[in-house]
């Protein structure tokens, strides 16, 4: 009984963050549309053209997710702790980890997730060779996973600190800089031709390693954030 | 044994500790870095490729060491902290993070400097320094959070959980020249097996990085009496020890 | 050797002089930030306390 109830939880958790993000999709389409910015920004800074973008491109698709990611991890839980939501969450008897995890995992299906299928695009934008595409995708989708889980424990941390955005970015941003590294290194080798099986592993441990240790830190620093 | 630690996690008890250990820290500290630095500068021979550049790693190793070490004591007090709340050991985390940063700094600086006549560079995006510069973020990152919370407790745990969430660099620095090719020299000191350089130019950085321990240690007892007195500001024993300080 | 030498450390010498130079720096502010904080602390314990006895 004990782990079915579970499972229904989780899923009404994920149900209503989607039925939610559904009302305000102009919300959800904001990070995207910063994603596509940020990665304009560089060959209008840098130069226009391909050859020059195609040895920065990883890094750009990289750093823009990173960058969009981050400003979506505002609506994470905010709106919740400020209507009381959360308090209710806290002190309701439940695993508040599952319940985050669960908060966390849709965030991604709604950030992350449409970042990696706009990656290839972009990455097309900036000159990259369609041969990169998959391993693109690849370690887009195990990183903002990974994003996403740092994010939301930086998000916990800061989500009652007044005008805390500029707080969350220099607490999770250098937490996020290895998963930047092997993530765009694993791009840069994929455009070489080379094997691109170590970052790549490293970057599904990582994922692991967030995913198991991540919902009991975002849990204890929600309780923090949340308590009066 | 176990009664002395509980002695010392009552909040008058510790800062009388920490007032009488602190002289003795201070000056060993000062005795010891003066004789590594001249045991660094002047009697060590020159390094056979690096030449006398080689003497800034008397300063370089230990303060990189040290930027790790005060980290793991700071999440380890953090996670004390959290687990048993024992407040005083929060106060230990908060006073470790400013002289993390510092030491880390000097590691960086120092580094940098190191860099220019050895590999022609001021900076290189190799692994270790970019943990090292991570680490810097991390040290920062905690104060700045301790810093936006005005309630202590809630400042502390807080804090406590971006600690030991960070420890996971402090490893990564650690290994990152041996699990990657990079232009950092592999370690100077192994743990396992004779370290791979020679006494005579080995023992004054033992000797440096001895000294940057007690003097971490006296720069701990100042700063956690500072942590005592502001959080403990309505105690009873306040007012006749701080007459007498 | 003559001091000239030994100051010079071959042509090294600027590099080894900066970074001991900068540890020192550090390690002398480190330490006064940490006093003048405590030395701080104290001042404002004892304004309470002399406020509390003319209080009582």
């Amino acid at each position: 009984m004990q782990s079915s109830g579970l499972g229904v939880l989780v899923r009404l958790v994920i149900a209503r963050d989607l039925r939610l993000a559904v009302r305000h999709w102009d919300q959800v389409m904001q990070p995207l549309i910063f994603f596509a910015i940020i990665t304009t920004l560089f060959p209008l800074a840098i130069s226009p053209a391909l050859d020059e973008l195609r040895r920065i491109a990883p890094g750009v698709v990289w750093v823009a997710a990173m960058l969009a990611s981050l400003l979506a991890l505002e609506s994470l839980f905010r709106p919740d702790v400020e209507d009381g939501t959360m308090e209710q969450w806290v002190l309701s008897g439940q695993p508040l980890s599952l319940l985050l995890l669960a908060k966390v995992v849709t965030h991604w299906l709604l950030t992350g997730l449409p970042l990696v299928l706009m990656s290839p695009l972009v990455g097309t934008a900036l000159g990259m060779p369609q041969s990169a595409w998959p391993v693109l995708m690849a370690t887009l989708a195990l990183g903002t996973g990974s994003l996403s889980m740092l994010g939301g424990v930086g998000a916990a941390l800061t989500v009652s600190v007044r005008r805390g955005s500029v707080l969350l970015a220099l607490l999770v941003l250098p937490l996020e800089m290895p998963v930047l590294i092997f993530g765009a290194r694993a791009v840069d080798l994929a455009m070489h031709g080379e094997p691109v099986a170590g970052p790549l592993n490293l970057l599904a441990a990582a994922l692991l390693f967030f995913v198991s240790l991540g919902p009991f830190a975002m849990a204890a620093a929600m309780r923090v954030s949340v308590e009066t | 044994m176990w009664l002395w630690f509980h002695k010392l996690s009552s909040p008058p008890y510790a800062y009388r500790v920490a007032t009488l250990l602190r002289p003795w820290f201070f000056w060993s500290a000062m005795a010891l870095m003066l004789f590594a630095a001249y045991g660094g500068l002047v009697l060590a021979p020159p390094d056979y490729q690096q030449k006398d550049a080689f003497r800034i790693i008397y300063v370089h190793a230990p303060a990189a060491i040290m930027s790790l070490q005060v980290y793991v004591v700071m999440a380890i007090a953090a996670a004390v902290g959290i687990i048993w709340r024992i407040k005083l050991a929060h106060a230990v985390a908060a006073a470790c993070a400013p002289v993390g940063a510092a030491f880390t700094v000097v590691a960086l600086a120092t580094g940098s400097i190191y860099g220019k006549p050895m590999w022609g560079t001021w900076w290189e995006w190799d692994p270790r320094i970019t943990s090292e510069l991570i680490q810097l973020f991390l040290y920062l990152g905690y104060m700045a959070l301790r810093a936006s919370f005005d309630d202590t407790q809630r400042a502390d745990r807080a804090s406590a959980i971006l600690a030991i969430v960070g420890v996971v660099n402090v490893p990564i620095v650690k290994y990152s020249v041996v699990w990657w090719n990079s232009l950092h020299q592999a370690p100077t000191i192994s743990k396992i097996g004779k370290p791979s350089i020679e006494l005579s130019m080995a023992w004054p950085l033992y000797t440096m990085l001895l000294g940057f321990m007690l003097y971490f240690a006296a720069v701990l007892c100042d700063r956690v009496r500072g942590e005592i007195l502001r959080r403990e500001r309505n105690a009873s024993w306040l007012p006749e020890t701080v007459k007498t300080s | 050797m003559s001091l000239r030498e030994f100051l010079a450390m071959g042509p090294y010498g600027g590099y080894i002089w900066a970074c001991y130079a900068v540890t020192l720096a550090m390690l002398i502010f480190s330490a006064w930030s940490a006093r003048r904080s405590l030395r701080e602390q104290i001042a404002a314990a004892r304004r309470r306390a002399e406020m509390q006895k003319e209080g009582a």
